[in-house]
C-alpha cells in the first residue's frame, strides 16, 4: 500500500522520525516564503544537501524543474516586462529589478516543490499520516474536530495508494477481456468506461473502512496517535541540525545587496 | 455489562425472512448456504452494521433481556471480514493493534504495553513500526484477529475470514481463536466444510430462511443432504458429478508442442522461473499465500514483462510492442467479482459484443448465463446489487465466454457455493484436452482428479514439478508449504449418494 510517490530506501532521511520530517517540512516551507537574500541562498544549499543525502536520482525531480520553469516564465513576463500606462504593451522593456524579483519567486517555489517531493519520497504514506496527526494532537483540546481531521488525513494518505492498486487491478481485468483499441478516440472511451467501476470500488472500499472503524469503536473526536517508535539519537541530532540551519538562514538573510 | 447470549427474533430484511437463532458464549455456529442466500447480510445485522426492517437481535444475561442502549455493541460483538488487505485501519502494526484499545478508553501507556505483548503473541514484534501493507496476507489477517480479540468481545463473527488463507495461516488464526474459545460465542460464515465441521452447530441459509441442522459432521458427511442444501460435503466436489457418478478422468492426449515458455525469466523479486507448458496440458499450481502464483499467471497473460530472460507464447517472443495474446490467453483474476466493468451481469459477460450482436444473440446469451446459474432477473440487475458469489459467477462466465487457447484461473472456486463449484468443475473436465489450463489454488483436492501436472511455487521459485498422479509422494512437502491436501481414503459412503 505504501506506493505512489514514496520510494523505499535506506538513506538517513528515510530513517529519521516522521514527526521530525513533518515538522521540518512545515518550518522550512514557512521560512522559504519569508526569507530573502543570503537566507534564500542558505535554504537552497540546504535543500541540495538534503537531496544528495536522500539518495534520490535527478530523474525523479526532472519534471519539477519543467513546472518551475513554466511558472518562472509566467512571473518573468508578469513582473519583468515593464511598460508605461500610456504605451502599447509591445513598446515596453525588460526591467532588471522585475526579473530579479521573478527569479526569487521562482526559487522559492522551486525550494518548496523539491522539499515536498523529498518529504514524500523518503516518508511512507502511513508515516506521513502519523507525523501530521502528531501535530494535530494539541488542537484536539480546542475542538474534537481536530482529531477527526487528523484521522481523515491519515486515512486519506493510506486510502490513496490502495485506490491506485485497485485501479491497476481494474485495468488488468479490462485487459483480460481483450486488447484495448489502438485508435486514440476508442481508447479514451474504453478508459472512460473504467471510471464508473472505479468509483463503485472506491465507494465499496470507503464503506468497508467505515465498517472497520465502527466495529473497532471509533467515535468522532476520539482519534489518538499511537506512536511506538522511539525517538532516537539521530532524530535529536537531526533536530539540532535543523534548528542551526534555520537560525543561520534567519541571521544571514539581511546581509547582502538585494532584499525583497 | 456481561452478555452471555444473543438471540435473533423474527428478523426480516430484504431477502431475509423470519430469522430466529440463539448463540451462547463458548458456542461455535457454522453458517453455510448458497451464494446470495443472505449470510453476510445477517452477519451485518447481528454486528449492528445494518438495521433490520423488523425483528431484533437481543442481548441476554442469564436469560434476562438487556438493552443495547446500555451496552457497547462493538465491544460485545467483534466482526472480521474476508480480505486481509481491506481489514486494517492502522498506519502501523502497533496502531492497528492499539486502535480499538484506545477507543475503549485505555491510557496510551497501557495500550503501548499491551500492543507489545500482542505483537509478541502473533510473532510480529519486529514489525511494530511497519505498515500492515508490508505484511503477507496470512500475517495481516492474524494481525486483524489479534486486534479484534484484544477487545475481548463476547461474540465474534467471521465472514469468510479464513477463506483466502493457506492451511498454515488458517491454523495460526484458529489457534488464536482457541485462546478465547471458552468464553466467546462465534459465528463462522463459510463455504469450507472442513472448517464448518469443527463448529458445534450447523446453520443453513437458503433463500433468506435459516435452518438449524444441529451437529455438523452428520450433515457434512452426507453428500446427498449437502447437495440438497447446495453446500459442500467433506468429500471433494469433483469425486462424483451431479448424478452421483464418477467423472471421466481418462487421460486426454497432450501434444509435445510447447505453447508457453519462460526462459530464465525474472519478474522483480517476486518470481524467477524457467518452465514450459505443452498444448492441451492442465497444470495445477499450488503454493502458500504470497509465493508468486498470481504473478506467474499475470506473466503468462503478458500483463507484466520480465526484468530478465524471455517469455515465449505460441512460439513467439512476447515483447512490449508485440503482444497479441489477449484473444488466445484469458486470465481470470483472483476475486474476479470485485473487478467488474459491465453495468450488469449480461453486459459484463458479453462486454466485447457490439450492441447489435448483443441484441441478435439475446436468447443464446441468456442460455449461456443460465448454465452458470445466472437467470434473466439476475442478469439485468446492476452488479452492485448482486451477492459476492453471484458476481463471481458472472466473472467466470465472462472469462469463458470466447473460448481461448489457454485459460488461466486464479483461485476460481473461492467464495462459490456447491452448484457454482460443480458447474465450473464439470466445465473444466469438458475443456480438458481441448485447451491448456493453468489453475492456481491452495486446495489440492480441487485438482487431484483433473490436472496432468502439479507445480509447487514457494518464495517465487518452482520447488516441485511432478505428474499429478504422483502428488501423494510429495504429501509432506506440500503440507509443509501450507497446501490443503485431500485426506487418504476420502470417499463418501455409497449409501450417501444413492439415498
Amino acid at each position: 500500500m505504501d506506493a505512489g510517490l514514496y520510494l523505499p530506501g535506506e538513506s538517513i532521511l528515510h530513517k529519521l522520525d516522521s514527526r521530525l520530517k513533518t515538522g521540518s517540512l512545515v518550518a522550512v516551507s514557512f521560512l522559504t516564503t519569508m526569507a530573502h537574500g543570503l537566507g534564500l541562498f542558505s535554504l537552497s544549499v540546504g535543500i541540495l544537501v538534503l537531496f544528495f543525502l536522500s539518495g534520490l536520482s535527478f530523474r525523479r525531480i526532472r519534471s519539477l524543474f519543467l513546472a518551475v520553469a513554466i511558472l518562472g516564465l509566467f512571473y518573468a513576463v508578469a513582473l519583468g516586462w515593464y511598460w508605461d500606462e500610456s504605451w502599447h504593451f509591445w513598446r515596453g522593456y525588460w526591467s532588471t529589478e522585475g526579473l530579479i524579483q521573478a527569479g526569487i519567486i521562482m526559487l522559492r517555489i522551486g525550494i518548496i516543490f523539491i522539499l515536498t517531493r523529498l518529504y514524500m519520497a523518503v516518508t511512507s504514506p502511513s508515516d506521513q499520516g502519523l507525523g501530521i496527526a502528531y501535530f494535530f494532537t494539541p488542537l484536539t483540546r480546542i475542538t474534537p474536530k481536530a482529531a477527526d481531521f487528523s484521522l481523515l488525513i491519515t486515512l486519506t494518505l493510506r486510502f490513496l495508494p490502495l485506490l491506485i492498486e485497485e485501479a491497476g487491478m481494474l485495468y488488468k481485468a479490462r485487459l483480460a477481456k481483450g486488447n484495448i483499441p489502438q485508435n486514440t478516440g476508442k481508447r479514451i472511451i474504453e478508459l472512460a468506461n473504467l471510471l464508473l467501476p472505479l468509483l463503485s470500488i472506491t465507494l465499496r472500499r470507503a464503506e468497508e473502512l467505515a465498517d472497520n472503524l465502527l466495529t473497532r469503536g471509533y467515535v468522532s473526536g476520539g482519534y489518538r496517535v499511537l506512536g511506538i517508535k522511539e525517538w532516537e539519537k539521530r532524530d535529536s541530532i537531526g533536530t539540532a541540525v535543523l534548528l542551526v540551519w534555520l537560525a543561520i538562514t534567519i541571521l544571514i538573510q539581511n546581509v547582502g545587496v538585494y532584499s525583497y | 455489562m456481561p452478555v452471555d447470549e444473543l438471540q435473533g427474533i423474527d428478523i426480516e430484511y430484504r431477502l431475509l425472512h423470519n430469522i430466529h437463532f440463539s448463540l451462547k458464549r463458548g458456542e461455535v455456529l457454522a453458517l453455510m448456504g448458497p451464494n446470495g442466500s443472505g449470510k453476510s447480510t445477517l452477519a451485518r445485522i447481528i454486528a449492528g452494521l445494518t438495521l433490520p426492517a423488523s425483528g431484533e437481535v437481543i442481548p441476554l444475561d442469564h436469560g434476562k433481556k438487556l438493552s443495547w442502549q446500555n451496552i457497547e455493541r462493538w465491544q460485545t460483538i467483534g466482526f472480521i471480514g474476508q480480505h486481509p488487505r481491506r481489514q486494517t485501519i492502522g498506519a502501523t502494526v502497533a496502531e492497528e493493534l492499539g486502535f480499538g484499545l484506545l477507543n475503549q478508553g485505555h491510557k496510551v501507556s497501557e495500550v503501548r504495553l499491551r500492543v507489545q505483548q500482542l505483537a509478541h503473541e502473533i510473532g510480529l514484534e519486529k514489525q511494530l513500526n511497519q505498515s500492515p501493507s508490508s505484511l503477507s496476507g496470512g500475517e495481516r489477517q492474524r494481525l486483524v484477529f489479534a486486534a479484534v480479540l484484544a477487545l475481548k468481545p463476547s461474540f465474534l463473527i467471521l465472514d469468510e475470514s479464513l477463506t483466502m488463507l493457506d492451511s498454515r495461516s488458517q491454523e495460526r488464526c484458529l489457534r488464536l481463536l482457541n485462546t478465547r474459545a471458552a468464553d466467546m460465542g462465534q459465528i463462522w460464515i463459510t463455504h469450507d466444510p472442513e472448517l464448518a465441521v469443527k463448529a458445534d452447530r450447523l446453520l443453513i441459509m437458503r433463500d433468506g430462511r435459516m435452518q438449524d441442522l444441529g451437529e455438523p459432521s452428520g450433515v457434512l458427511n452426507n453428500t446427498r443432504v449437502c447437495r440438497e442444501y447446495s453446500i459442500r460435503s467433506l468429500f471433494p466436489d469433483s469425486t462424483f458429478d451431479e448424478n452421483g457418478k464418477k467423472p471421466d478422468t481418462k487421460k486426454k492426449k497432450i501434444t509435445q508442442k510447447n505453447i508457453l515458455e519462460w526462459e530464465k525469466t525474472q519478474y522483480s523479486s517476486r518470481l524467477e522461473i524457467s518452465q514450459k507448458v505443452k498444448a492441451f496440458e492442465f497444470i495445477g499450481i499450488v503454493g502458500p499465500s504470497g509465493s508468486g502464483k498470481s504473478t506467474l499467471l499475470e506473466s503468462a497473460a503478458a500483463l507484466i514483462k520480465p526484468d530478465t530472460g524471455t517469455y515465449y507464447a505460441f512460439g513467439q517472443e512476447i515483447t512490449k510492442t508485440k503482444n497479441d495474446l489477449r484473444q488466445k490467453v484469458r486470465l481470470l483474476l483472483q476475486e474476479p467479482g470485485e473487478y467488474q466493468i459491465g453495468r450488469n451481469a449480461y453486459h459484463e459477460v458479453f462486454y466485447l459484443q457490439s450492441r447489435r450482436i448483443k441484441k441478435e444473440r439475446f436468447n443464446e446469451n441468456m442460455e449461456y448465463l443460465k448454465a452458470f446459474g445466472i437467470p434473466e432477473n439476475l442478469a439485468n440487475r446492476p452488479l452492485e446489487n448482486l451477492s459476492g458469489g453471484e458476481r463471481q459467477k458472472a466473472a467466470i462466465a465472462a472469462a469463458l465466454e470466447s473460448l481461448p487457447e489457454v485459460l488461466l484461473l486464479d483461485e476460481p472456486l473461492i467464495g462459490l457455493d456447491l452448484n457454482g463449484r460443480l458447474y465450473i468443475q464439470s466445465f473444466l473436465r469438458e475443456m480438458k484436452g481441448k485447451i491448456s489450463i493453468l489453475y492456481v489454488t491452495h486446495d489440492l483436492s480441487e485438482i487431484t482428479d483433473i490436472a496432468d501436472r502439479l507445480w509447487l511455487i514457494e518464495n517465487g521459485r518452482l520447488k516441485l514439478d511432478c505428474l499429478m498422479e504422483d502428488w501423494f509422494k510429495h504429501r509432506e512437502q506440500l503440507q509443509r508449504a501450507g497446501i490443503h491436501c485431500p485426506k487418504a481414503n476420502q470417499q463418501p459412503e455409497q449409501e450417501n449418494i444413492t439415498n
